[in-house]
């Protein structure tokens, strides 16, 4: 059985949808992030970046880094249909997974923690316009090859929707980004709304988008 | 009619990993140099205006190198850089997402702070340093966690992960000494370098290492 590290409004919800869409037994731990145990050493021995998630495998093997859970659990459950089987529509998809979790998440984390980037004491509000325009300039470029939608690829959903709605709905201003990226709206609500995807979302209290106009 | 994979390149950057997967591979490959970054030709081939892009033999343009990475390890199963089993794979995805999100990212801080703070020059100094104090907790983290047993990520076995932390490595702005006070960072990188691919693309990319 699989064991995930969690708290809400994490990378641990696109972790959990991968599980939960391809049929994987697990179990959950909270890390109760506001009290900053993910800093702790308990949680440290287990991953010592201190970021949620984290994943134990059923051989016992501990992973980190959310992206690369993904494809691990795609490994694993090689037929449950979650990620395109075409060479080229697969190459699109690593691209895009790598380009959402090390440019996209990454400049959240930015805004989100502006002290880590900053050794100045009243250097936060510098790397947060930062990372607030470059967000914005990574999202353009994102919705441009989100076409025609509502799912990046015309065969459904795939395990890269969720991941792209998680660090949408993250944005500092999802109203504005909804509005300037009718694409990433559309996939928000396409992934927000699908039966099994809504629940986890829910669990995770992860933002809602306004419905569309 | 299969094209070549075309790689867009310059120096010091990303495009090394990539090359040397493809030179290792054996795979039919052309390679162009990107003068201008931020020059309208290339911005419509990378809107980030970022190299490395990799155009596959179908036409299908990627940017992003781990993804690369990832690409060329299912192209050619049977290379040295692939992982071989269950296992391995799991261990090299996880380090190879730790590598282009947490340290390359640490890199970009270090060299391209202008992109990290709108504040004025004090500001981006405030912000390098940050970045080299990140740096240094990372490469703890990487050669306690990644090179555990060693010598390669895999173990006995190279793979595309450990080329793609001594490129990371070599960006280090004393490479010499972060391989020293990281014995088995510095014992793995050594091992990279002696591969006969190694040695003739570092000095095309101005990469190395001074020892």
């Amino acid at each position: 059985m699989y064991k995930l590290y969690w708290s809400r409004r994490t990378g641990a919800f696109a972790v959990e949808t991968a599980l939960t869409l391809c049929g994987a037994p697990f179990e959950r731990e909270q890390v109760d992030h506001k009290a900053g145990a993910q800093r702790e050493a308990a949680y440290l021995a287990i991953n010592p970046v201190g970021q949620v998630p984290a994943l134990a495998l059923p051989g016992g093997q501990v992973m980190t880094e959310s992206a690369a859970m993904l494809l691990h659990i795609l490994d694993a459950y090689p037929d449950s249909g979650f990620w395109p089987s075409d060479t080229a529509e697969r190459a699109m998809a690593y691209r895009w997974l790598v380009f959402a979790s090390a440019q996209l998440y990454e400049t959240d984390l930015r805004y989100s923690y502006p002290d880590r980037y900053t050794t100045a004491p009243d250097g936060a509000e510098g790397v947060r316009q930062a990372a607030h325009a470059q967000v914005d300039r990574l999202w353009s470029i994102l919705a441009e090859a989100l076409t025609p939608g509502p799912f990046f690829f015309e065969q459904g959903l795939t395990l890269l929707d969720p991941y792209l709605a998680m660090v949408a709905a993250w944005h500092y201003d999802l109203p504005r980004l909804c509005a300037a990226e009718p694409r990433v709206h559309a996939l928000l609500e396409a992934v927000t709304s699908h039966p099994e995807v809504g629940p986890v979302w829910r669990r995770y209290d992860m933002p809602m988008p306004a419905p569309a106009a | 009619m299969a094209q070549p994979y075309r790689l867009y390149w310059s120096p010091t950057t990303g495009s090394f990993v990539v090359e040397l997967m493809l030179r290792e591979a054996g795979a039919p490959h052309e390679t162009i140099r990107v003068e201008d970054r931020r020059g309208e030709d290339f911005l419509a081939v990378n809107p980030l205006g970022k190299v490395p892009v990799l155009e596959l033999p179908d036409g299908t343009v990627m940017t992003e190198s781990a993804a690369m990475v990832l690409q060329l390890f299912e192209a050619y199963p049977e290379a040295d850089f692939t992982p071989k089993d269950a296992e391995a794979w799991t261990k090299a995805r996880r380090w190879l997402m730790f590598l282009t999100c947490e340290l390359y990212t640490a890199y970009q801080q270090m060299y391209h702070s202008e992109h990290f703070t709108v504040g004025s020059r004090i500001a981006r100094e405030e912000v390098k340093s940050a970045g080299r104090g990140r740096i240094r907790e990372l490469w703890k983290i990487f050669e306690a966690q990644a090179l555990e047993p060693g010598p390669f990520v895999l173990g006995e076995h190279y793979s595309g992960v450990d080329a793609y932390a001594a490129m990371i490595a070599s960006w280090d702005q004393s490479p010499d000494v972060l391989l020293t006070i990281r014995p088995r960072l510095g014992k793995m990188v050594r091992a990279v370098c002696d591969r006969p691919e190694t040695a003739a693309l570092l000095e095309k990319y101005k990469l190395g290492f001074g020892t």
